[in-house]
């Protein structure tokens, strides 16, 4: 009998920063903390954080726009900002904003970035009428990008995303104020790049687009990684949420009674569904007890670790609003 | 709604210190360099000192002299008991006096076709002033070449003897009796006619205004991550920035261009002057070039400075105007009291003018525009430089 040899491969990092720190000039603390992740090849990695988190100070460094003074920065073997020459290379960067020219047309757009990235002739040609292909603007190619609906902006901002084949592409927000097909189709076009072997980084505040389409994800806030991981060591990890569904509406007596022994109790606005987070079994069953108690009768019963990012997420950041 | 909205807009505004200051400060800038630099526009006529000086002892000089300190115009005139011409020459630089005006040579008056009148004019005296100032006097010439005619044709008897006497009035129109002679002006330095000063001036306003579009798509580029996503492809500053100013730069040479030919065959086709270059085309190249260059710059560094398209807009365009007012662009410097020229030197579009007027009207060549060159070129370079600093600060460009 053989026995099949067992070895751990390592995967291969696209991205390994180590210890990293950042402090805008003129400011009083870091707006970056020690913050140490990996990316590997290949994949689609969720970086996640609420407004003024870090998230677009981290992608300035990682795309060589702000420079890199504390901890370090691998990215493809090759160290910033030593390196950010090359590395700029073989990233592509696709701002949240509308990075291109409202008063030229989206193909005029795509040979203007193409011609910066350098390409030419016939390489250019084959580069715009590829990412004219993959957005699907042919029929939109000669109008001007300032008329444009949303859709097709984001569908723009991200072909020029592409004009350089990237092996490491940043998405900031892709799919900001677009109709459900336009973000649809943007999803499956990144999910698209990955399974072709490009990396993808990907901010965004839709937890359930991080969720469908994000191999690996970290959160981000206050300038450190609160959580890293696959979506499901993360959701692993999340608490037991039990929901209950009442055959009628709680009255306000009802109500308040769960609230003195539940205080974290959530009710939906028909007074019909009740939530408690992060509930062991003993809570379970006391709640469960208490209704019986109160003659309120249950339709259902959900129960176990939540299936959602957004609930993990507002754990983490501990559901403060941010300025 | 509407009020809601009107709410909303008045708070932004409220907010936007540059823009309320653009509302206020600029027109009370504009009243007062217009009130200094055209105090008589809209006064009274202008009132000159001037000086009778008689060479010569002649019935008809008397009478002319009489009418003279008699006429109520645009010059005081007083005889002058010096009879020395350099004296009072030297009171027209003290600025004593305006005018001198210089009777007729001839102690015969019966041959009066030939006379001369001189006129001695003050520098500061404009042309449209001058005007006036021959008008009157050829009124009082008049007056008394009819005062001789009606002395002599009362002696006059036969029709021989009219028909002189009437060849002698006739004589009396003739444009040349009157010569201008404008007193310590360099040489060459004519009043520059109205094509003379509006085709450089305007053409220097014009290449300063490129400020606002250039502005208005680098905000753009800064406010919408173009720049970034620029920056991201591995775009350098430099480049970035001379790419931008380049087509600017081919903008303001076709203007030199457009308002040249404007001049040369636009306006005499509408009936004004022709603009005819006296000096070096070379010179003409060379005050573009500087004068554009000095125009990116400025409009580079408020391009970099302001933080919206709406705040550009409106710090360009009254940076513009403020300096064109100024300068001598609007109201010719030569119109301008002592004190408003001496503040014109402050603009650089006044420098620009300087150097266009000392090549088109002045006949000069390289040479003689080193200094408004020079002028434009450092301040090209001042502008420049903080431009280039605040834009590393405000992209994010480091290294």
């Amino acid at each position: 009998m053989v026995w099949p040899l067992l070895v751990h491969v390592p995967e291969r990092l696209v991205i390994d920063i180590k210890g990293l720190g950042f402090r805008y000039p003129g400011a009083d603390e870091n707006t970056l903390h020690d913050i140490s992740l990996q990316v590997p090849t290949g994949s689609v990695f969720g970086l996640l954080g609420p407004n003024g988190a870090g998230k677009s100070t981290l992608l300035n460094i990682l795309t060589g726009l702000l420079p890199c003074r504390q901890g370090s920065v691998s990215i493809n073997g090759l160290s910033l900002p030593g390196d950010a020459a090359a590395i700029k290379r073989f990233l592509s960067l696709v701002p949240q904003d509308f990075a291109f020219y409202p008063q030229l047309s989206g193909l005029e757009n795509l040979r203007f970035f193409g011609r910066v990235l350098g390409l030419s002739g016939a390489r250019l040609h084959s580069a715009v009428e590829r990412c004219l292909a993959v957005a699907q603007l042919e029929k939109h190619a000669d109008k001007r990008a300032g008329l444009y609906s949303g859709g097709l902006k984001r569908r723009l901002n991200l072909a020029i995303g592409l004009l350089s084949e990237p092996q490491l592409i940043f998405l900031d927000e892709p799919t900001v104020g677009v109709d459900a097909q336009s973000r649809h189709f943007l999803l499956e076009s990144i999910r698209r790049l990955a399974d072709n072997g490009a990396t993808v980084v990907y901010t965004s505040h839709y937890m359930e687009e991080i969720q469908l389409i994000c191999d690996r994800l970290a959160i981000i806030d206050n300038g450190a990684i609160l959580l890293a991981g696959t979506l499901e060591e993360l959701l692993h990890n999340s608490r037991r949420v039990l929901a209950v569904e009442l055959g009628a509406p709680a009255d306000a007596a009802q109500q308040a009674a769960i609230a003195q022994s539940q205080p974290t109790v959530q009710w939906d606005t028909h007074r019909q569904r009740l939530r408690l987070d992060d509930a062991d079994t003993a809570t379970v069953s006391a709640v469960l007890a208490q209704l019986a108690g109160l003659q309120l009768a249950v339709d259902s019963i959900e129960y176990g670790r939540s299936s959602r990012l957004e609930d993990v997420f507002l754990d983490v950041t501990q559901r403060q609003l941010r300025d | 709604m509407i009020f809601v909205t009107a709410m909303k807009e008045f708070t932004l505004l409220l907010r936007d210190m540059h823009a309320l200051a653009v509302l206020f400060l600029m027109p009370l800038a504009f009243v007062i360099i217009m009130s200094l630099a055209m105090p008589d526009t809209h006064g009274e006529p202008p009132t000159f000192t001037g000086a009778i000086h008689n060479p010569v002892d002649s019935i008809y000089n008397r009478t002319l002299l009489q009418y003279l300190v008699k006429a109520q115009g645009a010059v005081v005139w007083q005889h002058s008991d010096n009879n020395n011409l350099a004296d009072l020459k030297q009171q027209v630089n003290n600025k004593q006096l305006d005018v001198i005006v210089v009777l007729p040579q001839q102690a015969d008056d019966q041959q009066l076709e030939t006379t001369e009148t001189v006129l001695y004019l003050a520098p500061h005296i404009t042309a449209q002033d001058k005007g006036l100032v021959e008008a009157m006097v050829r009124g009082q010439l008049g007056k008394a070449r009819l005062f001789m005619f009606l002395k002599q044709a009362r002696g006059a008897q036969t029709p021989e003897a009219l028909a002189d006497i009437r060849k002698q009035a006739d004589a009396t129109t003739a444009r040349d009796h009157v010569r201008q002679e404008y007193l310590f002006r360099q040489a060459g330095r004519a009043t520059p006619t109205a094509v003379q000063q509006s085709v450089p001036a305007w053409l220097v306003f014009g290449m300063f205004f490129v400020l606002i579009p250039l502005s208005a798509t680098m905000i753009v580029e800064l406010q919408q991550g173009t720049l970034r996503r620029l920056q991201s492809m591995n775009i350098a500053a430099g480049s970035f920035l001379a790419g931008k100013v380049l087509p600017y730069f081919v903008i303001n040479q076709l203007q030199m261009l457009l308002m040249l030919a404007a001049g040369a065959w636009l306006i005499p086709a509408l009936g004004g002057d022709r603009l005819v270059i006296n000096g070096s085309p070379w010179a003409l190249m060379a005050m573009s070039v500087v004068c554009s260059v000095a125009a990116l710059g400025f409009a580079m560094l408020l391009s970099v400075a302001a933080r919206s398209t709406e705040q550009a807009t409106a710090l360009g365009g009254a940076a513009n105007i403020i300096l064109a007012a100024v300068g001598g662009i609007m109201i010719p410097k030569f119109v301008m009291p002592e004190a408003m020229q001496q503040l014109a030197d402050v603009s650089p579009m006044s420098w620009a003018l300087d150097g266009f007027l000392e090549v088109i009207l002045y006949g000069g060549g390289l040479a003689s525009i080193i200094t408004e060159a020079a002028a434009l070129l450092a301040f090209a370079g001042v502008s420049f430089t903080l431009a280039v600093i605040q834009f590393k600060k405000r992209s994010g460009y480091y290294g």
